[in-house]
């Protein structure tokens, strides 16, 4: 096991007080396993893997729960063994790539940097490194495109240098947070594969955090969905994009419109998202849950393990319903 | 409609509300507040009761008794008195009243005719924006107080003159200010909305771009009235602003700049008025761009 | 055959160039041609989706539809009018037949607004409706989008995105138009929300008696709502057909690798997908021949050609020759037979 997440709990301070953006959130990564972290806006996936990676905002704390990578607590460990860890074990990739390369210098340069940071390669190694790294992340012509500034690149090469400078470190966990949503279509496909490419021949583990349940159908092993905060339901993705437990997973599948359904009206979750500061202290999805009983607005429903998958429901969905 | 029935909680937070809280916070800012609504209310009584001929100040600030010139601080006359003999504490409360006034009336000059050019410049571009923003650069390029002062020469002597320099001199700020909230706030879809609309230039700038740049011109006028409060005293300093005998704080430090080493207190006082008052605006100003930026607001 | 429906906007030709200047002096002129050559009708009472990835020229399309920029040539013939080639004051007038839905709730909506005078603004500006008439009107619009009529008196920055999209629906209905141009109206929402508006779209359009020029970059989005669909490459439209057709029997490449980027739900049935190499070239001087040659995985002998749209059967359109020509070739292969056994039994 790589990765395992114990009861993690974040909270941030904000003018409402302080409110909870994860809330108990367990769940681990194999060797060489991609595991999807899917929820809406508000969900807390993204806070996960910013608490996962130590970079929260300064209004930001982990008030319980352990990291253990490799069986070792990160959050007791010092900052400085925090950073090599971090540094040599794990990347990260975001969202817009844009934002996260520095547009004053060439990406040859911000490759150069980060593998000489993390290696004690000499320059020519480092550069012959570099090139191999482009040449593996499907670069065509990296000799030259090195001498480019970022804005020359368009989104989806960006993307691909964020990933060579991911994986410069030989890291063995790549968070990739929502790393195919800035782009298109036919480019996300092209990205989704270079990350499925990577697994297979580095054997790394992924934390792929994303909105998009085709996105999660495409690449994950397994996945977990999460509501408000929790883990409402995880397990292998084929499981549970066939057949849900939990109604909110079942909402979010049926409300994608899908190609091979022809229906007149899609299917709506009624209601919406409650604010972070308005989470009841029952199961959160309850009040706009079909299904819902009495006993669902009594307390928490427990984290109830099922032969193939946890699901947080009392009146979850069997197979022959 | 099955959708009406979706539940909806709604976050009410007034902005006034928020607003208060983040000034509130900010204690410095507080504080200049409040010493700059005193400073306010002792402009209008004093401008009240002289009008009514209700003399509430301990002595007439403008006539003075030569034999009780110089007379260091002291029970009886606060600040103690000027070469002429005049009350110092007096000259200086009633100093607050022409201070006060100049800054806000040049600010207003600059204020209404700075944004003006700047929004109209923003919202139209090309070579009407050009225009107006080199026009800007040539005032911005001669040092402020020489520009006023070249300005009065011009003009001639005296207190509304030297509102109308200082005005003129800080339009380009408010220019700039105003054209690139302008172009910010230009690039938002509901702009675009309103003209699919129908919307005419007019009922765009009128409606939806002008209360839209009003936070950040308003925070830049608070901050105006302190450089203003200084360039009126430069002025009345260099003997150009309020003339004799009335009191201003310029031209109080001016014409006792000869006694600093034997009375020290003619300057010390209408310096330090000066240097609160200044200081008071800024700080206030500060506070008041933090409460009204919501990414810098305090949490 | 059935006569054809009554057209609403008909496209001619309609072209965008911006010009890109660069040097020292400014003195260097490139065209971005961000919309070239695009002929199109759209019928009364349909729902028309329009694709594509970002800078195919799509939201200049319907920018340009909607009034907010000038074409550099060709027409808009709007209910028989020809919009671009009327003065501003005049086109002003045809406002309300046209509105617009735009991509982000966060800055579609004027901040300093309540929701009443923004809903009202239309109404107020083109002079529609007059005095009570109009608060009148701004509840039942709201509650027509699902929103209580109480919430009028509030500020955008109370309400969610979703419903924040809601109330620019109901800002576009103020004004009865014929058209409404939804651009992205459903991309920067979350999975659930999507659905919630796209059902409440389809609802309005009965209501309303309205026509849809949808615009969006998803093609599952777009089919849900439109009754045909225009896929769109570097500004020009390479596939126009019923959506039936685009996603049954795609003809054009592009729109094939479109169709098999789309993500499947279904893990048991991952397909063999069309990879499509490299990214969308830049609009500043576009390829001379066909548009999509530099990223079609079917190398064919037009890629020099200019490519046009072309009629591949009643309803159907495509921009390729070699498209065009394997459906002519398997549609004679699918009559011969026929011939052949009318032939043996006669």
């Amino acid at each position: 096991m790589l990765l395992d997440v114990q009861h993690l709990t974040t909270e941030f301070r904000t003018r409402h007080g302080v409110v909870q953006a994860v809330r108990d959130v367990s769940f681990s990564i194999e060797k060489g396993e991609i595991l999807a972290l899917v929820g809406e806006s508000g969900s807390g996936k993204s806070v996960t893997s910013l608490s996962i990676m130590g970079l929260l905002s300064s209004n930001g704390r982990i008030s319980s729960g352990r990291i253990l990578f490799n069986g070792e607590d990160l959050l007791t460990k010092s900052e400085h063994a925090l950073r090599r860890i971090r540094g040599n074990n794990m990347s990260m990739i975001f969202q817009e790539p844009m934002t996260s390369l520095n547009p004053i210098f060439t990406v040859g340069d911000q490759i150069m940097e980060s593998i000489q940071l993390h290696t004690k390669l000499t320059k020519k190694q480092a550069q012959e490194k570099m090139l191999h790294l482009l040449d593996l992340v499907g670069i065509p012509n990296p000799s030259k495109r090195v001498k480019d500034y970022p804005h020359q690149l368009s989104g989806g090469m960006r993307q691909r240098i964020m990933i060579a400078i991911a994986m410069a470190c030989e890291p063995q966990l790549l968070i990739a947070d929502e790393p195919t949503t800035a782009l298109d279509v036919t480019i996300q496909a092209q990205i989704l594969d270079l990350i499925y490419r990577m697994r297979e021949q580095f054997n790394i583990s992924v934390l792929l955090i994303t909105h998009d349940l085709g996105v999660v159908a495409e690449a994950a092993d397994r996945v977990a969905v999460m509501y408000c905060g929790r883990i409402v339901e995880d397990g292998k993705t084929a499981d549970i994009l066939s057949s849900p437990y939990h109604p909110y997973t079942l909402g979010l599948l049926k409300s994608i419109p899908r190609l091979d359904d022809n229906a007149d009206r899609l299917y709506m979750i009624p209601g919406m998202v409650p604010p972070p500061e308005e989470v009841p202290p029952y199961c959160a999805f309850a009040d706009r849950c079909s299904r819902a009983q009495d006993a669902c607005r009594q307390g928490l429903p427990p984290f109830i393990a099922l032969k193939d998958r946890n699901v947080r429901c009392l009146n979850y969905i069997t197979e022959d319903q | 409609m099955t959708d009406a029935a979706m539940p909806l909680k709604v976050k009410r937070s007034s902005k006034w509300a928020d607003m208060w809280a983040s000034i509130y916070a900010n204690k410095a800012a507080l504080c200049s507040l409040f010493f700059i609504l005193f400073l306010v209310l002792t402009a209008i009584v004093t401008a009240v009761t002289q009008s009514m001929g209700i003399q509430i100040l301990p002595y007439d600030p403008n006539t003075g008794d030569m034999e009780q010139a110089f007379i260091a601080p002291c029970a009886e006359h606060w600040f103690g008195t000027d070469q002429l003999g005049r009350d110092i504490f007096s000259r200086v409360i009633d100093g607050t009243r022409i201070s006060l006034s100049v800054g806000a009336a040049a600010v207003s000059i600059a204020l209404i005719t700075g944004t003006l050019l700047g929004a109209v410049g923003g919202f139209f571009g090309g070579r009407l924006d050009n225009l107006i923003m080199r026009a800007m650069d040539v005032i911005l390029s001669v040092p402020s107080i020489l520009l006023a002062i070249t300005f009065m020469a011009a003009l001639g002597r005296g207190l509304d003159k030297a509102v109308l320099a200082i005005g003129l001199v800080s339009i380009p700020e408010y220019a700039r200010i105003a054209r690139s909230c302008v172009m910010a706030v230009k690039a938002n879809d509901y702009i675009q909305a309103a003209r699919v609309t129908g919307c005419s230039n007019l009922r765009i700038i009128l409606k939806h771009i002008v209360p839209n740049i009003t936070s950040p011109i308003v925070v830049r006028a608070t901050l105006g009235i302190s450089s203003a409060v200084l360039d009126t005293a430069a002025l009345g300093f260099l003997g150009l602003g309020v003339q004799p005998p009335f009191a201003e704080w310029g031209d109080m430090l001016a014409r006792s700049r000869s006694f600093i080493f034997s009375a020290p207190y003619t300057l010390i006082f209408p310096g330090l008025a000066i240097t609160v008052t200044v200081l008071a605006f800024n700080l206030f100003g500060d506070g008041l761009r933090d409460a009204l930026d919501p990414r810098s607001r305090r949490r | 055959m059935s006569t054809e429906p009554e057209v609403l906007l008909e496209l001619k030709g309609l072209c965008k160039y911006f010009p890109i200047r660069s040097g020292l002096f400014k003195q260097h002129v490139s065209l971005l041609k961000a919309v070239d050559d695009v002929s199109l009708k759209i019928y009364r009472g349909e729902a028309f989706g329009l694709v594509g990835e970002s800078g195919c020229g799509k939201t200049t399309l319907g920018k340009m539809i909607a009034g907010l920029y000038h074409p550099t040539h060709g027409q808009i013939i709007f209910d028989g009018q020809d919009l671009a080639a009327l003065k501003e004051a005049q086109r002003r007038r045809f406002c309300k037949d046209i509105q617009m839905i735009f991509q982000d709730p966060y800055s579609s909506l004027n901040p300093r607004m309540t929701v009443e005078e923004i809903i009202a603004e239309p109404m107020i500006v083109n002079k529609t409706h007059h005095g009570a008439e109009i608060s009148q009107r701004v509840e039942h619009l709201l509650s027509c989008v699902g929103l209580a009529a109480a919430y009028k008196s509030r500020y955008p920055h109370e309400f969610s995105g979703g419903q924040r999209q809601r109330i620019g629906i109901a800002r576009a209905l103020a004004v009865n138009p014929k058209l409404i141009v939804c651009d992205e109206a459903v991309s920067a929402l979350d999975v659930s929300i999507q659905a919630q508006i796209l059902n409440l779209l389809c609802d309005l359009k009965d209501e309303f008696k309205l026509t849809y020029l949808f615009i969006a970059h998803g093609l599952a989005a777009v089919k849900h709502i439109s009754d045909r669909i225009g896929v769109m490459y570097l500004g020009s439209i390479a596939e126009v057909a019923p959506k039936e057709a685009i996603y049954d029997a795609p003809l054009h490449p592009y729109t094939r690798a479109l169709i098999s980027a789309i993500p499947v739900m279904d893990p048991h049935k991952r397909k063999q997908r069309i990879l499509l190499q490299g990214d969308l070239p830049s609009p500043i001087d576009p390829p001379a021949g066909c548009r999509f040659a530099g990223r079609c995985f079917e190398r064919c002998q037009f890629a020099a050609d200019k490519q046009e749209l072309q009629p591949c059967g009643s309803r159907h359109l495509v921009a390729c020759r070699s498209a065009v020509n394997a459906y002519n070739a398997r549609q004679a292969a699918a009559a011969a037979p026929s011939a052949a056994d009318h032939a043996m039994n006669g």
